[in-house]
């Protein structure tokens, strides 16, 4: 029995660990912060798992507290990263992603997604990795109307950049 | 009309939310007679799939571990098990998933797998004694009975009791009261105080050099032809080594596809080793295997007990094997070659092969026989010295860093070392850190590179811990 919980949640690590990570490392924008999260995502569900809570679909659950985690943490570093961009060299700035930035065109969409708030960045992710709007609305817990309103800005916001700056064509 | 704003808008929102039949209406009215507004609206679905193909990415292999050990924490009813893993944790979290180094086993008593019998700081110590046994590795018990107390005092409460041929762990050492030389032991779960000597007599002594080493191997072959070694050499004294394509591995957690933890257990003089092993094999797309064995061996023939903890149809498999090899081990021969006629549960392609070669001296041993064994598909050692290296083994991979090159004499000395690591035991100043072997896939080359050594090369920082 414990043991199929515990397979059960490395099954679900497996399965969507890669996912989960890109997608918090394209919310967080920071490798260390990514990491953490997506380690915390999984032990809230070992947690879960155990209290005999097991989510009926565990890649919407996972990436609803991954989304959320990532929210509230990009609200309590944003002051921090701020200050420090200020002082810090942009090269540097990107060394921690660099792996993940070298694909050119991931390369554009980050910088695009740079400018988007947190919460705009992790509802297109979301919508990046198959979420329709009403279930990204439940996940980041707003009402449909507020994360059309949210999503679609975002949207524009980034064509804007993306066909301005030349990129992504 | 709406404006090309409110069209935009609305074509980017049918992106994620269906539109209402009016809002439809309007949009589909308004771009009919815009060409500039339905070139955004193609733009903004193509953004739309290129963010959902954007590069993706693993997570290290260290989370997994953690989140491994946490779920298996969370469930395991076995409290050793358990312990273990949470000592995996523990170590993982305090130095960042690097290693678990150092002169002993996992400490499971500072897990107080077993609070009750044991008071170190009662101890009240006098002068330094020099000392008389390893703090850490075995030791024999020598009377034919030997109380085990709460503490180093011969007027504590007994917790239990060693026999002759006990072959104990040393945790902790020496305290001297009433004239006596106390040793904290352990034996299985009993942990406890126990006198080594009275001044004159010994009770408790050194367990006699090993005499025989035995290797462990488990070949897995992939549908694409890959083929992945698992070794497991296993030392009498209780250690077990394994080189994996990680490095070799020695009680220690990496963040980097290989882990192992060991747990041995000394009972009526048989000694008793799990491993758990957790590994990422290459080729083997997403997949993780993990299982685990146990060896139960003499001074003397060995015998292969298998000892499950995992559901992995790896595990079933090692088992299987395991038992058939324990059948085997009365009168071992040479060379075992045990192939695996099925696979339970296991990929249909996946075919294994067990080689269990032991060996008859230690210094017998070498990296060469390991590899090398002609009956077996299995990359050649070719072991000239000009490819021993120090390298730093925190860059994996070909690309990792060079400290030193080595003279032929150093060469030498490095594979003295290398050897001791059968012989000597997990002591502070021993010269082994790691050892690890590379080989390039491709051409079927290994070389052999010894990742850390103390004195003499101590231009290389111990990766590991403990004091290189």
């Amino acid at each position: 029995m414990a043991s199929t919980r515990a397979a059960a949640v490395i099954a679900a690590y497996d399965d969507h660990q890669r996912e989960l990570f890109s997608f918090l490392l394209a919310t967080t924008r920071n490798r260390q912060v990514a990491e953490d999260l997506l380690q915390e995502t999984f032990l809230r569900l070992v947690r879960e798992t155990h209290a005999g809570r097991a989510p009926d679909n565990h890649r919407t659950w996972l990436f609803r507290v991954a989304a959320n985690l990532a929210a509230s943490r990009g609200r309590r570093v944003t002051v921090a990263l701020r200050a420090m961009s200020r002082i810090s060299d942009p090269d540097d700035a990107a060394s921690p992603e660099s792996g993940y930035l070298e694909q050119e065109q991931s390369r554009e969409l980050d910088v695009a997604l740079a400018t988007l708030s947190v919460d705009a960045r992790r509802a297109v992710l979301l919508s990046a990795h198959g979420f329709d709007g009403h279930e990204i609305a439940q996940m980041i817990g707003r009402t449909p109307l507020a994360t059309r309103s949210l999503m679609w800005r975002a949207r524009l916001q980034l064509r804007e950049l993306l066909e301005t700056t030349g990129g992504a064509r | 009309m709406i404006d090309h704003r409110t069209a935009e808008s609305l074509m980017a929102a049918a992106i994620d939310f269906p539109l209402s039949p009016d809002e439809q209406t309007a949009l589909d009215a308004h771009l009919a007679g815009c060409d500039q507004c339905r070139t955004v609206g193609a733009q903004l679905r193509r953004h739309s799939l290129v963010l959902g193909e954007m590069a993706t990415e693993g997570a290290p292999m260290r989370i997994r571990s953690a989140v491994e050990a946490a779920a298996l924490q969370a469930g395991a009813t076995n409290q050793r098990l358990m312990l273990l893993l949470a000592a995996a944790l523990l170590a993982a979290a305090a130095i960042g998933g690097a290693m678990i180094v150092g002169s002993g086993l996992l400490d499971l008593d500072d897990l107080s797998i077993n609070p009750a019998p044991t008071s170190p700081s009662a101890a009240p110590s006098a002068a330094p004694l020099p000392a008389e046994l390893p703090t850490s590795g075995f030791a024999v018990v020598k009377v034919s009975e030997l109380a085990v107390r709460a503490e180093p005092l011969a007027s504590a409460s007994q917790v239990g009791t060693l026999q002759q041929g006990d072959v104990v762990s040393i945790l902790e050492g020496q305290a001297a009261t009433d004239g006596l030389v106390w040793y904290r032991v352990r034996l299985g779960e009993l942990i406890g105080w126990a006198t080594a000597r009275d001044g004159s007599t010994e009770w408790i002594g050194e367990l006699p050099a090993p005499a025989t080493a035995w290797v462990l191997r488990v070949q897995r072959q992939y549908p694409t032809g890959a083929l992945n070694d698992m070794t497991v050499v296993l030392y009498p004294d209780g250690r077990l080594v394994t080189p994996g394509p990680s490095g070799w591995e020695q009680r220690r957690l990496t963040d980097e596809g290989t882990r192992l933890f060991v747990h041995e257990a000394v009972r009526s003089g048989l000694l008793e080793v799990n491993a758990e092993y957790v590994t990422e094999p290459p080729g083997y797309e997403g997949g993780y295997v993990s299982w685990s064995i146990s060896v139960v061996a003499e001074q003397g023939p060995v015998m292969v007990r298998a000892l499950s903890s995992s559901d992995a149809p790896e595990a079933a498999l090692v088992v299987a094997l395991a038992e058939r090899l324990s059948a085997l081990a009365v009168d071992p021969p040479t060379t075992w070659l045990v192939d695996a006629d099925r696979a339970p549960e296991a990929p249909e392609a996946l075919t294994y092969n067990l080689v269990v070669t032991p060996f008859g001296a230690l210094s017998d041993f070498a990296p060469e026989q390991l590899l090398g064994d002609a009956d077996v598909d299995t990359v050649v050692l070719p072991l000239p010295t000009s490819v021993l290296e120090i390298g730093d083994p925190a860059l994996d991979g070909p690309s990792g860093a060079r400290c030193a090159s080595l003279t032929p004499d150093e060469a030498a000395a490095l594979r003295e070392a290398f050897y001791e690591l059968g012989l000597a035991r997990a002591e502070n100043d021993l010269l082994y850190v790691a050892v690890r072997l590379r080989w390039a896939a491709q051409d079927s080359t290994v070389s052999l590179g010894l990742n850390a050594v103390g004195p003499g090369v101590d231009s290389c920082v111990n990766p590991y811990g403990g004091t290189g």
